[in-house]
């Protein structure tokens, strides 16, 4: 790559002008060149293009609309040949139409005429400046691009003679070329053992290289932390068992995280491996628990070894270290391992540290962030949907700020509710689907997916829209909140007691409402409005969706249109009849035009009332019915 | 039973010797080209019935080789092993790209190389009859 650090500094920049009036070819000459740049010019697009091909140029600065050159043609000539060569379009009558249709292919900026040249000036320098910073990088770019490309090629060098000398000692040893005596044959396996030491070394020196020069790539995924410790458990057991050492693990169920699963898989493994081979007695243990902040949790490898001296603590990190010589040829290893598992650790974002005392075993604590899910083992139980069976009730609080959930854990002791958590949108809606809490709090204000994305998907999932939702945010929009379906709506920071009485409220059978209506418009209204009023509504915008919803919960009021485009009023009504547990069910019909008697007759007795929808605002109506009992607290007389 | 025919195709002069005993003790026939070029006219005379194929090689390379073996239709049914010391992430995924169906690392037990050969080519055969 042609690299010319130092001559960016001392060669002068270097502008070419393209207008067709001499009179400002000559006044941007003498006014630029004055300044320092070195100027050209030229009044065609032929002659522009043709000093372009004999000068590098920086900087073109040319006429938009000349009679025989247009600035456009030109502009995408000159990105044709030499993209990184910025151009700043002149024109005498800018419409923002031309200006960004000339940015969109390509120019850097444009002016109009007349200017300053002081104007014109700072645009150039700008220009400059970005010319400057896309060639940094370039450069940058292609150091990176070299870098691997030599991790890349020296991987390959040194993997090629190596596989001359296992394949041959490995053939000698397979008697391919006859019989080999027993002393040579015991030499020549320590050299197909010592081959591939050497190959873990350089896989190991090509590893730590990489994370070095930061070209380790991180895979990111969501999964099962437990069940990875189990796995690894599972893998390396036969190690214990050759031993005699006893190797178990812990972890709370239903741990999710998100990190790169082969590398907390190569770090438990690294210390697993190592913990197996330096106990001779006793046993290991990986233990795994999340940490009282709720986002990272912390994972424990602990034997009962020969221990490290203090004063060799901090170097066991460092990389080829191994602490005794002796050991190293005992033990086998590379002296690279921690090293690169400190750093793989460091990588996704974690610690590590050591814990031991010469002769009384070690524990390696390393940490990892990303707990996306963090339920109390306690209520997540065997995963079993536990409002079925525990007697304490669950609220899952869906909220990033652990500091949030921590208080709303202490806010909720006593109150005979149990606290889910989660810190994203995404893990709450997954978690409410496996859990299925008594009653959610959102907050709203989350990164990637807000609360109100979040609630969306609640209150369209059919398994959990019934679930009551309270917003629990610093953002006051009870009408948007209501219109969307939530239950209640507590904007932080709020009182323990208000919280407790909203949960009280919620148990203690709230009024529940179905509206069906064609019209989404009038739902909008209703669930506004009657979700402001503390009932929990639901809608339906055809007489097929309200016979679902019917089955599967009878509210304590119906409100009807009587025209539903696909059955009639009268239809539903026949079948809500045939379900017993609906007698107790208010029924109030809505209608926009005036009921023929023979409809009128037909209802009569059948609905509670008939309201003719713009007689009254649905407020007043809700009003009036309060006043009459008609919509209280569940239970109508 | 005829002998499967394999063609070792690598610029290593090591590399094809230490295959071709291996090979050679299990009864294949071996066939060798030294480079992609040699390789694509010992394949067009010698029909082999399975190829372990370097991929940095001069001349041609062998991702070019797979590449125009799988994309002629008499040889396409050629099953390729890249043969290769190139072992970093992403390098398998491209081998397989470039249409070789699978990957052995160098250095390798010779071994176990051939043990691979012979289970694909039960396969292929098990498949054919089935």
């Amino acid at each position: 790559m042609d690299v010319k650090n130092e001559g960016v500094v001392n060669i002068p920049t270097r502008i070419l002008v393209v207008d067709d009036e001499q009179g400002m070819r000559d006044f941007l000459f003498f006014d630029l060149g004055a300044r320092g740049y070195k100027v050209f010019t030229a009044a065609t697009c032929d002659e522009a293009l043709a000093i372009m091909a004999k000068e590098p140029i920086d900087v073109v600065v040319s006429d938009l609309a000349m009679p025989k050159l247009n600035g456009l043609e030109l502009l995408g000539a000159i990105k044709k040949i030499s993209p990184k060569i910025e151009v700043i379009l002149m024109t005498g009558y800018a419409t923002v139409e031309t200006a960004l249709e000339s940015m969109k292919r390509g120019a850097y900026d444009y002016i109009t005429k007349p200017f300053q040249s002081d104007d014109l000036c700072r645009i150039i320098e700008r220009a400059l400046e970005k010319r400057h910073m896309n060639r940094e990088i370039d450069q940058l770019q292609e150091l990176n691009r070299l870098k691997s490309e030599f991790l890349a090629t020296m991987s390959h060098e040194l993997r090629t003679p190596m596989n001359a000398i296992i394949g041959y000692t490995s053939l000698i040893l397979d008697h391919v070329y006859g019989d080999v005596p027993l002393k040579q044959g015991e030499a020549l396996e320590r050299v197909v053992a010592s081959a591939k030491h050497l190959l873990s070394l350089i896989n190991s020196v090509l590893d730590l290289s990489k994370l070095n020069a930061g070209m380790m790539p991180v895979h990111l995924s969501e999964f099962d932390l437990g069940k990875l410790v189990q796995e690894v458990v599972d893998t390396m057991q036969a190690l214990a068992v050759e031993k005699d050492l006893s190797f178990t693990c812990s972890y709370p169920p239903g741990l999710i995280v998100r990190s790169d699963r082969t590398k907390v898989k190569q770090v438990l493994v690294n210390l697993a491996g190592n913990a197996l081979k330096f106990t001779d007695r006793g046993c290991v243990s990986a233990g795994v628990h999340v940490l009282a902040d709720g986002s990272s949790v912390e994972m424990k490898i602990s034997d009962t070894g020969p221990g490290i001296d203090e004063k060799n603590i901090q170097m066991i990190f460092e990389e080829f270290t191994q602490l005794d010589g002796s050991v190293t040829r005992k033990h086998g290893g590379t002296g690279l391992g921690l090293s690169i598992t400190k750093k793989i650790v460091e990588l996704l974002g974690g610690w590590i540290h050591v814990e031991s005392r010469l002769g009384a075993g070690s524990t390696f604590i390393f940490n990892l962030p990303g707990v996306i899910k963090l339920v109390d083992p306690k209520i997540l139980g065997d995963l079993k949907p536990l409002s079925h069976t525990a007697h304490s009730k669950v609220l899952l609080a869906i909220d990033d700020d652990p500091e949030a959930i921590r208080l709303l854990r202490d806010s909720l002791t006593g109150s005979g509710y149990e606290l889910a958590a989660a810190l994203s949108g995404e893990e709450g809606v997954v978690m409410a689907r496996q859990i299925k809490p008594d009653v959610i709090t959102l907050d709203i204000m989350m990164p990637h997916q807000d609360g109100w994305s979040v609630l969306r998907l609640l209150k369209t999932d059919p398994e959990l829209r019934d679930i009551p939702v309270i917003i629990c945010s610093i953002i006051e929009n009870r009408a948007l909140g209501f219109s969307l379906g939530v239950s209640d709506y507590l904007v932080k920071p709020f009182d323990r007691r208000v919280l407790l009485d909203k949960l009280n409220a919620l148990q203690c059978s709230q009024g529940k409402v179905l509206v069906v209506d064609d019209d989404p418009g009038v739902l909008e209204i209703f669930k506004t409005e009657i979700g402001l009023r503390g009932y929990a509504v639901r809608v339906a915008i055809n007489g097929r969706q309200a016979l679902e919803l019917l089955q599967a919960r009878v509210p304590d009021v119906l409100f009807l249109e009587l025209a539903l485009p696909d059955m009639s009023c009268f239809e539903i009504l026949n079948e809500i009849d045939k379900n017993p547990e609906s007698k107790r069910m208010r029924v109030i019909v809505l209608t926009d035009r005036d009921l023929s008697s023979q409809e009128a007759k037909w209802l009569e007795g059948r609905v509670d009332q008939v309201i003719r929808k713009g007689s009254t605002t649905v407020r007043q109506m809700l009003e009036a019915m309060e006043v009459k009992g008609v919509v209280m607290n569940g239970v109508l007389s | 039973m005829s002998q499967a025919k394999i063609l070792v195709v690598d610029d290593d002069l090591d590399n094809r010797l230490i295959i071709r005993a291996a090979l050679q003790v299990s009864d294949f026939d071996v066939c060798e080209a030294a480079d992609g070029l040699e390789a694509l006219d010992v394949v067009a005379k010698e029909m082999p019935d399975l190829i372990l194929l370097d991929l940095s090689m001069p001349r041609l390379n062998g991702w070019e080789v797979a590449r125009r073996l799988k994309g002629n239709p008499a040889f396409s049914n050629i099953p390729i092993f890249a043969f290769t010391a190139h072992a970093m992430a992403g390098d398998e995924k491209k081998a397989r790209e470039a249409g070789c169906d699978d990957y052995v690392t160098k250095p390798c037990i010779p071994r176990e190389v051939v043990a691979k050969i012979k289970l694909h080519l039960q396969g292929r055969k098990e498949g054919r009859h089935a």
